[in-house]
């Protein structure tokens, strides 16, 4: 009876659940304001945003690895119901590379030069698994040839300069799955490769969420992954969530000016105009705004439609249900959705 | 490697002709007549017979054209024979070697300890930058950068020597007498290593690989000293190595205050006394000694640091 209760408990809480999320510089500038994002069991979010939305810190403060100049002022981070913002030192050593892996940008210096990639594959293994020196090295062979390394007793024994970055973010992607984590945090993984690379890790990635039950919360400015590879998407901008939803309806007609401006640009396909859609102006001013919607002064929409003005710029939107487990921050989300499907 | 290890051998070898030469000319720059020199030294008579003078010079090969003269004090040098020193009538290369090993036993012990205890204070002040640790380093690196050491040497000798008695004041019999030189010779590069070592460690502290050996469940000190130590030990490497090249025949002070009977105070005593074969000699071996350590240094280099290899191609 108590085991049956466990289960269905495990299965009604999600894997990550982070409430009203602050994260501010020491100086006082909050780069994260009231962040809420929910990912599931098995299941991929992607979140997506201009550089210098926040989207990077973020990754960094769900595992806490935050700089010394970053700090976490509020909120909660939960995973499988605990607290990761509580937690001590010695218990995020024991959750990184056990419970939550990383991958990041630029696979080649993320690995230490002086190392034997078998070195730094193994160490989760060691730390978290308790294997010895030689059982780990014996393991990581195996690791880097289930990530599709060839001749992985060979690649072991190599240094980072030794390898290409699709080899590389393999490597990390084999160090990240090596103690089989539940949840993979993923800052543009696929960013810093060739087009051809990109495909061949972003499949990788969805094969080991298969064979591992994992979630994976993807991080990256380029939407056309998106929608191949995530089910749900998170729109971030200024330190914020504007949009949260499934991925295939946000990404045939968005409930967000910002969403909407964001996939046209993405689609590279002239406007009536003849021009190459742009959003005017730049993301990085919009965190000193106090008042309105931090969206407001490079929205079409608003400047379309003059009676919103007022809303806009003197009362901040909530994020409001617009459908399914989907979520928007706009005062004129009917209107949005009134101009129809995106492409 | 192997390839790399060749290269800087010929360029050692390239080197050392080069400087062969230059300790060659050495003595032409002054304007004492060697030949002179070395007759007033034997007989004390400033009324010295031209004659004399002349049939020494001849004795000497000194009346021989300069490029033969060099090709022969080459010959006898390659051989390990640099002639006798005017002043003592002793073996060059016996003195030399005598010198330098007593320089050599000194410097090491001086940057040993220093380095010995740079690194570790060098690492934790770089762990908690602003924290007590690096407090205390920083005004350590003050004071000793601020303590010249012909200050602290004989201060050493008040407190150590005359009001404690437990070591020798000068000398070098015993290996109490290393002591009171090697503290005054560490002062500064232990400042500067320390320095170094936590200027080298912050940075190494910041890098990606860090976080990412962290996001695997490293603990900070953990990651620190998997990744970080081989990484932010090169330039203290290299610092450990120009200090000890220059201190070989650099601490001259120290030496002759102590009276150590090492490189520095041989080389001193050699101009003083316009002892040419002591300069010729000396010369060659510090300079020659300078280069070896570099060389060494380099091949260090590739060995802490594998992506050096293949940037020289295998």
């Amino acid at each position: 009876m108590a085991d049956h209760d466990m289960t269905r408990e495990n299965v009604s809480v999600p894997l990550l659940e982070v409430r009203d999320l602050r994260v501010s510089l020491e100086s006082g500038k909050t780069l994260i304001d009231g962040l809420d994002l929910t990912i599931g069991r098995r299941e991929v979010v992607a979140l997506v945003g201009e550089s210098g939305s926040g989207k990077s810190v973020t990754a960094l403060a769900l595992s806490r690895l935050l700089p010394d100049a970053l700090r976490i002022t509020s909120g909660s981070i939960c995973f499988e119901g605990q607290d990761i913002v509580a937690k001590s030192d010695s218990e995020l050593n024991r959750m990184r590379g056990a419970d939550i892996s990383m991958l990041f940008q630029q696979p080649q210096v993320m690995l230490d030069p002086t190392s034997r990639v078998q070195a730094q594959v193994a160490e989760p293994l060691r730390k978290h698994r308790g294997l010895g020196r030689r059982q780990a090295f014996a393991r990581v062979v195996d690791l880097l040839r289930s990530v599709g390394i060839p001749d992985p007793a060979v690649r072991a024994r190599a240094f980072s300069y030794q390898l290409s970055g699709g080899m590389a973010q393999r490597v990390m992607i084999a160090a990240a799955m090596a103690a089989g984590p539940k949840l993979l945090i993923a800052d543009e993984p696929t960013t810093a490769l060739d087009v051809t690379v990109q495909a061949q890790i972003l499949r990788l990635l969805k094969e080991e969420r298969e064979r591992h039950d994992l979630s994976i919360l993807l991080i990256t400015h380029d939407l056309s992954i998106v929608s191949a590879f995530a089910d749900r998407v998170a729109v971030m901008y200024a330190g914020r969530i504007l949009e949260e939803g499934p991925t295939r309806e946000i990404m045939r007609r968005p409930a967000h000016p910002y969403t909407r401006a964001l996939i046209r640009c993405s689609l590279l396909v002239p406007e009536s105009d003849g021009k190459l859609m742009s959003i005017p102006g730049s993301g990085s001013q919009a965190l000193a705004i106090k008042e309105g919607c931090r969206f407001a002064p490079r929205c079409t929409l608003m400047r379309e439609h003059p009676g919103l003005r007022i809303a806009c710029c003197s009362r901040e939107p909530g994020l409001e249900p617009v459908g399914q487990r989907w979520k928007s921050r706009c005062h004129a989300t009917a209107e949005v959705l009134h101009e129809g499907d995106v492409a | 490697m192997w390839k790399i290890i060749l290269q800087r051998v010929a360029i050692l070898v390239m080197m050392l002709f080069i400087v062969s030469v230059a300790a060659f000319c050495v003595p032409l720059l002054s304007d004492g007549d060697p030949a002179r020199t070395i007759l007033l030294s034997r007989v004390s008579d400033l009324d010295l017979a031209p004659e004399a003078v002349e049939a020494l010079r001849r004795e000497l090969g000194l009346d021989r054209p300069l490029p033969v003269q060099y090709l022969s004090w080459l010959g006898s040098a390659l051989q390990g024979d640099f002639g006798y020193s005017f002043a003592s009538r002793q073996p060059v290369a016996a003195e030399i070697t005598r010198a330098l090993g007593v320089s050599i036993t000194l410097a090491l012990s001086a940057l040993g300890v220093a380095l010995l205890v740079a690194l570790p204070l060098g690492t934790a002040a770089a762990m908690r930058p602003g924290g007590k640790v690096d407090g205390f380093t920083t005004l350590l690196i003050q004071t000793l950068v601020a303590t010249p050491e012909y200050w602290f040497a004989p201060v050493s000798v008040l407190v150590f020597v005359l009001w404690l008695g437990i070591l020798p004041s000068a000398g070098w019999q015993s290996w109490e007498s290393l002591i009171l030189p090697a503290m005054a010779l560490m002062l500064r590069p232990m400042a500067y290593f320390t320095q170094v070592t936590r200027a080298a460690m912050r940075e190494v502290i910041a890098a990606p690989y860090i976080t990412a050996a962290r996001a695997r469940g490293l603990s900070m000190n953990e990651a620190v000293v998997h990744h970080g130590l081989r990484n932010g030990s090169l330039p203290v490497v290299t610092f450990f190595a120009l200090w000890f090249a220059g201190l070989l025949g650099g601490s001259v002070v120290i030496e002759v205050i102590f009276a150590v009977p090492g490189m520095g105070r041989l080389l001193y005593e050699a101009v003083v006394n316009n002892d040419v074969p002591v300069l010729q000699g000396g010369f060659v071996a510090l300079v020659g000694l300078s280069i070896l350590i570099n060389t060494i240094t380099d091949v260090l280099y590739v060995l802490f640091n594998p992506a050096m290899r293949g940037s020289h191609g295998h």
